[in-house]
């Protein structure tokens, strides 16, 4: 749990399966979609993941994008949730995927458990000032 | 499934170590293994990532498992990722974590309103117990 992917308008998502397959090319990561029963229609799983460290575990999440989007208000905007993430116990490979995530997706927001929020000129200015920072994702900047 | 026993001591060192994380469900999870330890009963597992030996990927982690169940933490409604419980049900999965069979439950810190209840119940496989409180939890798992 942990990694929400919003959007301010109901999109399916059949329509960024693409920009997480780039993502992933860009990013060196392993990807793949998980095997599902056909009758199951609400979401797609995805495996995302990277060996950072080879003396590491690799780092991982399952990525579920929805059709039935429940709502989440933030600052009276209203976004849609697109996706969400088994956990967000590996902050680098989120903070990877985030950042490729939203300037391939510049209208959307990554959001950590619905308290922090991250729009694209967040983590450009993170990424311009100082890169990846352990618990990146957990300070509230928006 | 590659399942690594985790020893007592490290059971108790992860949950010190997650009550202190700056990861907010980490944290969730650390609070109700803190509180189960405190009743006195033994956790068999906390935190544990369980390996597909087919695939080599993660299959997925245990939040908390005792002898009698195996508990998915949450630290709100807003990350509850559909299908996610499926997990400890269908023996089908290639990603199945429950081969002993232990009762499922999932907890929800944050206090849920009816609706939110009900949104969650139509989300979850029934013969998985939602529990919205520390109190409600030691009732059952006791």
């Amino acid at each position: 749990m942990g990694l929400l992917i919003l959007s301010k308008r109901l999109l399916k998502p059949e329509e960024i399966i693409g920009s997480i397959a780039v993502i992933s090319l860009k990013k060196g990561l392993k990807f793949h979609l998980e095997e599902r029963d056909k009758t199951v229609k609400n979401y797609i799983d995805l495996y995302l993941a990277k060996r950072y460290d080879q003396n590491e575990d690799e780092q991982y999440f399952y990525l579920g994008l929805e059709n039935d989007q429940i709502e989440i208000t933030h600052k009276n905007q209203l976004f849609y949730r697109l996706g969400i993430t088994d956990q967000a116990d590996y902050d680098r490979l989120m903070y990877d995927f985030s950042l490729e995530y939203l300037r391939l997706n510049p209208d959307h927001c990554i959001s950590f458990y619905g308290e922090t929020f991250f729009f694209l000129e967040d983590l450009e200015k993170i990424d311009a000032d100082r890169g990846y920072f352990e618990d990146w994702c957990f300070t509230s900047l928006s | 499934m590659k399942w690594t026993e985790q020893h007592p001591s490290s059971i108790k060192q992860s949950i010190e170590s997650s009550l202190s994380s700056a990861n907010p469900g980490k944290a969730v999870e650390g609070k109700v293994g803190d509180f189960i330890q405190k009743q006195d009963l033994e956790i068999e597992a906390f935190g544990l990532k369980i390996n597909n030996s087919t695939t080599n990927n993660l299959a997925g982690d245990i939040d908390i498992m005792t002898k009698s169940h195996i508990i998915e933490v949450k630290k709100s409604f807003k990350s509850i990722k559909e299908g996610q419980l499926d997990k400890f049900i269908d023996s089908n999965l290639d990603n199945y974590l429950n081969p002993m069979q232990k009762k499922p439950i999932l907890y929800i810190d944050e206090l849920l309103t009816a609706a939110d209840k009900a949104k969650v119940l139509s989300q979850i496989p029934s013969n998985v117990k939602l529990i919205n409180s520390l109190d409600e939890l030691m009732k059952i798992i006791k």
